[in-house]
């Protein structure tokens, strides 16, 4: 909520919107509202305005970017003869959000008893839905059908396409750090990153269908990196 | 024979992995970590934590997975370190709160919290993916004292007129002591930024580490009913923390206070203004003027002696003269009171401290106005005494109104509402 006031108020434009710190640097999230009053005899009003921010919009939290820096509530009112700029209220500190989407399943398929996913083809693609650039963490289970089992190891993953299953790192049942380096993303159409999996199916499996879980863990990356 | 089984099977072992069902969509959690640096021991920290998650089809179960060494008995979750994320909701809010023991060494603790999200109703076949994130903990115990005060917002309502000026500001205390702001300053200046007057309060309300209040700080009102800026600077650790400028209004008076002064109020309004805003002298007064007459002629009347009741009815017009005198005197004293010089305010109610050197905008003109001489710079001075506080310095064509003219004097009315006097030699009748 913010008020302008002037002797004689007239048609005026008023221009709302948020600056990230005061250098005013381009800002991702900024929005703008217009407001146009034809009032012509009160000397003051007073308006409410709101601005949606982006879900990327700057942290300003601790070990990011823009530590120490806060956002900023502007206005900017002009008519013919008046072009006045002013920040409004206390700077807003904002939290980092570290956020992800697994945008495919993993599928690998139908396989036989000793075929091999080669070169690891099956996809996992992180979107960076938060304002953070990412890593990740892998874990998985053993996966199991009626008392039969196949080992967790047997799946491998590798941030690179076409990678032979030979190449590839095999999952573990315990957290493995990923250096994904996923960018934050900066516009509405958001960062992403695939991670390759291929399994292989030892010889002499029972034929079923097994079930397991990998478990994807978004990390804060080094935000040099984002 | 052997041989043929394994055949047999090899050609049939097919093994689905493709009823592969994503258990949901996104999922986040803000702030990416849990940080403070200068966490004292025997303190408490609550950090809030938002989970988000882009679809809410379905209920989630969320685990928060510890790994944080020495600190592992410090860290307390609400509403705990497994619940549920409610189908409908894409937000929830949970809260670690962290007590540092008395006997904490001062030292970096560093460790992980993971929060997993899976489906309840997870598949049983094929690939499930788990979603979730990995939040580090730092925290760093001193035994220093560090002050810190954020100001989260500021606000002034619109104050009723003669009621004290009310000030709320939100303040996050993001230090290790429990402080307050050393003071709060509040410029306050009309709309066309003319400064009126400054004040201060020093006595505010501490805020406990670690947590956000509101604390109040009232300032006295002597304003008209109009809107003024606030020019509001907030200092903490003898350095200014804040400084904002906000506007509030301050409600008209209430009915019966006119902005009128005493030459234009005849005898009979003035009389009838007086008692409006003297409500318990008028009714004092009524009832020690109506009892004794009434009583007085009531046994002057009764009275059989003649001579008696000349003598009764003669104290009782005497009561009564004495009684008018005294009002007229009250009225008289109130009406000085009016033209007082620096405060038109009992006109009005008010009584406007006005600031030396202050750059009013004057208002003016009526047929019974006065001009300025056309001179650079007339000091208003606040008593008939070039030795007393000049209010202002008036400029050429400004103009007055004259509220009264006294040894050489002119008692003026200044377009701020403030009374004021100029040597009658500096100004010029605008008739």
């Amino acid at each position: 909520m913010f008020s302008i006031w002037c002797t004689k108020m007239k048609k005026i434009l008023l221009i709302f919107s948020l600056i990230l710190g005061i250098c005013c640097r381009p800002v991702f999230a900024e929005e703008e509202i217009v407001i146009i009053d034809s009032v012509a005899t009160d000397a003051s009003a007073s308006y409410s305005c709101s601005v949606g921010l982006k879900h990327y919009a700057d942290p300003t939290d601790e070990n990011t970017t823009y530590s120490g820096q806060t956002w900023l509530t502007t206005f900017k009112a002009s008519d013919e003869s008046l072009n006045d700029a002013q920040t409004l209220g206390a700077g807003v500190i904002m939290n980092s959000t570290l956020a992800m989407d697994i945008g495919s399943s993993l599928a690998f398929g139908n396989l036989s008893a000793g075929q091999t996913l080669s070169p690891l083809s099956a996809l996992t693609i992180v979107t960076a839905t938060g304002n953070i650039g990412l890593d990740q963490t892998l874990e998985g289970t053993h996966m199991y059908s009626v008392g039969n089992t196949i080992s967790v190891e047997n799946q491998k993953y590798s941030l690179a396409a076409s990678t032979p299953y030979s190449s590839g790192t095999p999952l573990t049942n315990s957290a493995t750090n990923v250096e994904l380096n996923c960018k934050k993303t900066t516009t509405d159409i958001a960062e992403t990153k695939p991670t390759y999996w291929g399994i292989s199916i030892p010889l002499g499996t029972v034929a079923g269908t097994y079930g397991g879980t990998n478990t994807v863990i978004a990390v804060k990356g080094e935000y040099a990196e984002w | 024979m052997r041989k043929i089984n394994l055949l047999i099977l090899f050609l049939f072992a097919f093994l689905p992995f493709t009823a592969v069902k994503p258990v949901f969509a996104g999922f986040g959690v803000s702030p990416a970590e849990i940080y403070h640096d200068h966490l004292k021991p025997g303190s408490k920290f609550e950090k809030e934590i938002v989970l988000s998650r882009s679809e809410a089809e379905e209920d989630l179960k969320v685990v928060i997975e510890t790994d944080l060494g020495e600190t592992e008995s410090w860290v307390k979750f609400e509403p705990s370190k497994e619940f549920l994320f409610p189908k409908g909701e894409k937000r929830k809010n949970i809260k670690a709160i962290i007590t540092v023991p008395n006997n904490a060494d001062n030292k970096n603790y560093k460790g992980l919290l993971r929060i997993k999200a899976s489906s309840v109703n997870s598949a049983s076949s094929g690939v499930s993916i788990v979603q979730g994130a990995r939040m580090e903990v730092t925290l760093v115990t001193t035994s220093l004292n560090v002050n810190i005060l954020n100001l989260k917002g500021i606000r002034i309502p619109d104050v009723d007129w003669q009621k004290p000026i009310k000030l709320f500001a939100n303040i996050e205390n993001t230090g290790n002591t429990e402080i307050a702001p050393d003071k709060i300053v509040l410029e306050i200046l009309r709309l066309n930024k003319d400064p009126i007057e400054t004040q201060e309060v020093t006595e505010l309300e501490k805020i406990s580490p670690n947590t956000t209040k509101e604390i109040s700080a009232e300032f006295k009102n002597n304003l008209s009913g109009e809107e003024y800026f606030g020019i509001v600077k907030i200092y903490s650790d003898d350095k200014e923390m804040y400084s904002d400028r906000l506007v509030f209004k301050v409600n008209a008076a209430p009915e019966g206070y006119v902005k009128e002064n005493k030459s234009n109020l005849g005898f009979a309004n003035g009389i009838i203004l007086f008692l409006k805003q003297n409500k318990t002298k008028t009714i004092l007064f009524s009832l020690l003027i109506l009892l004794p007459v009434l009583i007085g002629f009531f046994i002057s009347k009764k009275s059989k002696s003649p001579v008696l009741k000349k003598v009764y009815f003669f104290l009782t017009f005497l009561y009564l003269i004495i009684c008018l005198v005294l009002i007229y005197f009250s009225y008289q004293k109130w009406l000085a009171n009016l033209a007082k010089p620096g405060d038109i305010g009992s006109v009005q109610g008010e009584s406007v401290e006005i600031t030396p050197t202050t750059q009013p905008n004057i208002s003016v003109d009526n047929s019974s106005s006065l001009v300025i001489d056309k001179q650079p710079g007339y000091p208003i001075y606040r008593t008939p005494d070039v030795n007393s506080i000049v209010l202002y310095t008036a400029q050429e064509d400004e103009t007055f109104k004259v509220i009264k003219e006294e040894n050489g004097w002119s008692h003026i009315l200044m377009g701020n509402g403030a009374g004021g006097w100029l040597p009658k030699s500096s100004v010029k009748s605008s008739n």
